[in-house]
């Protein structure tokens, strides 16, 4: 069975519905043009095709990618090489084909000298371009914390959800054929999980860390939900993965054997069920494909809120197409095992308890920590508190530990420790074995006191193990 | 077996998009394009592409300038020097590739910091100014094209030739004037020797100052025009004297000793009266063996962007360069005055300052009280003062480690304020950054078993040691 796991997960739905696709398309799609002159052409006109649109505006007042509100953005862009429009955060695609075309033809100028281009900096601004076969992202951001390796990654993200529903082998068999494809056809309606990812690695510390978030419960408490789970889906073939979600925090997680998900896998699972409200009324079936895990096909994703009082989800995730019974049997089986015993008022309760606040330690000078277990890939991020309570205020702490991370995690010059004294905090980065620990302290604290803080954090995060992170690697 | 090639210079170039518009005369825009043998067709298709990344980047900023692009193979990086005067310079990053080509080259792009590169663009200009003020005058409204390409070309295809490209780092960017720390008694005599110069010739010579090989003793240059001047003395034309009588700053090297003494100019008494003009004009070069720089002139701003002919006159390690504006004409009277000054006041204080010199040397490697080595740098933007141990030959720092030092000086511009960074790299070195008033002070030592408490307090001490006079407080 395990052995067959990767073909099996093969798309034939997919591949339907492709044929279908390319069937209506067939007169509508342009056939590719000799795409070398094209783009010979363009590179030529790159610096007229600009100066007639440029002007344009002046013309229309309406242009939105002139405005003020427009250069004020964070923009993200999906393209095909071919200069079709994706994918644009804001605005409507279609106004934007002449900026689109101009971001095509920089892509090739640069790809025809056999290099890629990465990055454009202004002073305050980064501009950055990943191209993935035939899609190119493009990022724009003024954040001023927000480094080349967070924008690439986002745009990672962003190809990795569009590969979510699409899979490699359908994209890359679509624009085989038709290089001039507009796939927008193909993912129209998913936009809205797009969106959702792009605010999700803006503003959750789980993109920067690398980690997801565990919901804390006593180890018996968790090894109950388990039980629960792996008896009730014991006798299932080609059951990969049973997840729990309370919110975007882990409840459990169970993997086939040799199989195991990463955090950015995860991160699209825990899109997807955020995005969809559908889930909460109706159990759904949807295919879903985990890059990370494996590009090339779909998997079914069986997913279903527990129960009315017990606001968890559950996603089981097969490589079976004809399991949709199976599995919401099984989960009727998983919810009565659970109801007998009183694993959902705890679970209620670690769900309505306000989160770990770094005050509670009593660690003189400590603001905010987190710690990360590096083998897990979990994490610890306390509520926010004094003086991290605006909006403003979270975010610029979002970017100093997402800086923080990158400075530690850098591929080129690594760190082990990282001591900094800014103006309104100062900060303690350490990365060892195991484990990485990120604190913000006051301004003015010593080295002692920051050290001792670490001692102190770390005994304690010892003592909390069971509770806050999901230890053993529970198996089907 | 692996490879290592180090970063080298692409291409450099300087164009004007408004020169040019109409279609088929885009090789007007172009002011001039390195490397030389580069074909019009490949010259125009990388300026175009210059100029659309610019007009793109505008799309979503109107006030900021493009700066660098990076791609896998190259960091490219753009100065608008003047309105619509680009200039434009491609570095090749480092790579390494196996030599029996089975595995895949690999580009090490983080090794070329843009910080770094960038301020190295627009010294490039800074140069160019201190020679010819501008592409443009603001003055002048229409260009004479013929001239402006010719003055650019002359100047950039040898400035290119000394440009250093591989392993350029902080010490770079900092642009600093090493000074030469010196006892009370020596700097008045400095002062005083450089007063009276001053006094007797303040007529003709409105700038001065003194050098003691590398080293700046005294100067009355503005600081805007000191740090071009001083590098230009530096890298260019003192250059060839730097690097001669390596084994001792005091003694003269024999073998133009003897030219000297067989020669037809005038007779020296001894070693110590080795003096003599490294730019006059021709007529005066009474040394047939020794050849003389034509003197160069010069633009400071400071002296409201007029020219300057800059006479340098040495005695031993001894630099003086005077600095006579260009409406003056250089006299063999004049020159004589001169020379018969500086020969007769100068040779004594010319040999204190050697053994200054000599001393300093000496007191290079700095180790702490409880044995372990340390590098530094420190500058001050300020005065645009400098002391820097990091290319002493037994500092054994690694490129990861100079950059690292660049990572942390960027970050604390980034960041506001940032008043002190201390990192531990993954091979153990320990780097500690410190900011204050505009002043900037690093340490470097590879310490596997130390803590950051310790590192700390080892810092503290080499800092009050090494800055001993330097108000410094973090």
């Amino acid at each position: 069975m395990e052995e067959t796991a990767g073909e099996r997960c093969e798309p034939e739905i997919a591949q339907e519905k492709v044929e279908v696709l390319e069937k209506k398309n067939e007169e509508t799609v342009e056939l590719p043009s000799s795409n070398d002159s094209a783009i010979d052409h363009e590179i030529n006109n790159l610096t007229d095709e600009l100066g007639p649109n440029l002007n344009l505006a002046e013309h229309e007042e309406e242009i939105y990618w002139q405005t003020a509100e427009w250069k004020s953005k964070k923009h993200v862009f999906v393209l095909s090489s071919a200069g079709k429009p994706i994918y644009s955060r804001h605005g409507n695609e279609d106004d934007l084909v002449a900026l689109f075309g101009v971001m095509q033809a920089i892509v090739s100028v640069v790809l025809d000298s056999d290099d890629e281009l990465q990055s454009i900096h202004t002073s305050n601004t980064h501009f950055t371009f990943l191209r993935k076969g035939n899609i190119y992202l493009v990022s724009v951001s003024s954040i001023p914390l927000e480094t080349a390796p967070i924008t690439k990654l986002q745009l990672t993200y962003v190809y990795n959800q569009i590969l979510s529903i699409l899979t490699l082998t359908q994209l890359t068999r679509i624009f085989d054929q038709y290089n001039n494809f507009d796939l927008r056809r193909l993912l129209s309606g998913s936009e809205r999980l797009i969106n959702n990812l792009v605010d999700f690695t803006e503003t959750d510390p789980a993109f920067f860390f690398n980690a997801v978030e565990c919901l804390p419960l006593a180890s018996s408490a968790r090894d109950v939900v388990i039980q629960a789970i792996t008896s009730s889906c014991q006798k299932i073939k080609n059951l990969l993965f049973a997840i729990l979600l309370a919110g975007n925090q882990l409840v459990v997680l169970i993997r086939m054997k040799k199989y195991n998900l990463l955090p950015s896998d995860l991160h699209l699972i825990l899109n997807l069920v955020s995005s969809s409200q559908s889930f909460r009324t109706a159990e759904g079936w949807t295919p879903i494909c985990l890059p990370d895990f494996d590009a090339s096909g779909y998997m079914q994703a069986h997913v279903s809120y527990l129960t009315e009082e017990c606001q968890t989800c559950l996603l089981l995730l097969t490589i079976d197409r004809e399991l949709f019974f199976t599995l919401s049997e099984a989960k009727q089986k998983i919810v009565e095992k659970l109801q007998k015993s009183n694993v959902f008022e705890q679970i209620n309760e670690s769900i309505q308890k306000p989160k770990i606040l770094a005050s509670e330690f009593g660690i003189s000078r400590l603001r905010h920590f987190v710690y990360k277990n590096k083998n897990t890939n979990q994490f610890v991020y306390p509520k926010y508190e004094v003086p991290y309570l605006l909006p403003e205020s979270q975010n610029s702490l979002l970017h100093l530990y997402s800086q923080l991370y990158q400075q530690v995690n850098s591929s080129q010059r690594p760190l082990k420790v990282i001591f900094q004294q800014l103006k309104t905090e100062a900060v303690l980065g350490w990365d060892t074995k195991g484990f990485e620990l990120y604190l913000i302290f006051e301004p003015f604290v010593t080295k002692s006191e920051a050290i001792n803080a670490v001692n102190k954090l770390l005994k304690c995060m010892k003592k909390e193990e069971d509770r806050l992170f999901i230890s053993n690697s529970a198996t089907f | 077996m692996q490879e290592r090639v180090d970063a080298s210079l692409n291409n450099f170039y300087i164009f004007n998009p408004t020169f040019g518009t109409t279609e088929g005369e885009e090789e007007n825009k172009i002011l001039f394009f390195h490397p030389p043998d580069s074909d019009t067709n490949n010259q125009i298709k990388t300026v175009g592409l210059s100029e659309a990344i610019i007009k793109f980047t505008r799309n979503f900023v109107s006030q900021e300038e493009c700066k660098s692009v990076h791609t896998l193979k190259t960091r490219q990086y753009f100065y608008q020097a003047q309105p619509n005067y680009w200039m434009v310079m491609t570095v090749n990053v480092p790579y390494t590739k196996s030599k029996n080509g089975l595995k895949e080259t690999v580009y090490h792009g983080e090794n070329v910091q843009d910080d770094v590169y960038h301020s190295i663009l627009k010294q490039a200009y800074e140069m160019y100014q201190l020679f010819y003020d501008s592409f443009q005058p603001p003055s002048e409204i229409q260009v004479d094209l013929v001239l402006l390409k010719e003055k650019i070309s002359q100047f950039y295809s040898k400035y290119l030739q000394i440009l250093k490209i591989s392993n350029c780092d902080i010490v770079d960017v900092f642009q600093g004037i090493q000074f030469l720390p010196l006892d009370k008694k020596t700097y008045l005599h400095a002062q005083s020797f450089m007063n009276q110069f001053q006094c007797i010739f303040h007529d003709q010579v409105v700038f001065s100052a003194l050098l003691v090989k590398e080293h700046l003793v005294w100067s009355n240059i503005e600081l805007t025009d000191l740090r071009t001047i001083y590098r230009y003395l530096i890298t260019t034309l003192l250059s060839s004297h730097l690097t001669e009588n390596q084994n001792g700053a005091g003694t003269v090297d024999n073998s133009n000793l003897s030219e000297m003494k067989s020669g037809n100019g005038i007779s020296y008494l001894n070693e110590a009266d080795y003096s003599r003009f490294i730019t006059c004009p021709s007529f005066y070069s009474n040394i047939d063996s020794e050849p003389v720089t034509q003197v160069p002139r010069l633009i400071l701003r400071s002296g409201d962007r007029s020219i300057f002919q800059l006479l340098v006159y040495k005695v031993m390690s001894s630099f003086v360069c005077l600095f006579v504006p260009d409406a003056y004409e250089l006299t063999l009277e004049f020159m004589r005055s001169i020379e018969s000054f500086l020969r007769s006041k100068l040779i004594a204080l010319a040999s204190e300052l050697s053994m200054h010199l000599e001393k300093k040397r000496f007191t290079k490697g700095i180790v702490s009280s409880v044995g372990h080595t340390f590098s530094y740098v420190y500058f001050n933007r300020l005065n645009l003062a400098q002391k820097n141990t990091l290319r002493d030959h037994q500092a054994h720092l690694t490129a990861e480690v100079l950059s690292m030092l660049a990572d942390i000086s960027f970050d604390s511009k980034k960041k506001d304020s940032v008043g002190e960074t201390i990192v531990k790299t993954y091979d153990d070195f320990w780097i500690i950054g410190q900011f204050c008033n505009e002043r900037e002070f690093y340490v470097v030592t590879q310490q596997k078993n130390s803590t950051l408490i310790e590192i700390s307090d080892e810092m503290k001490i080499i800092r009050d040691k090494q800055l001993k006079s330097i108000y410094f407080h973090v």
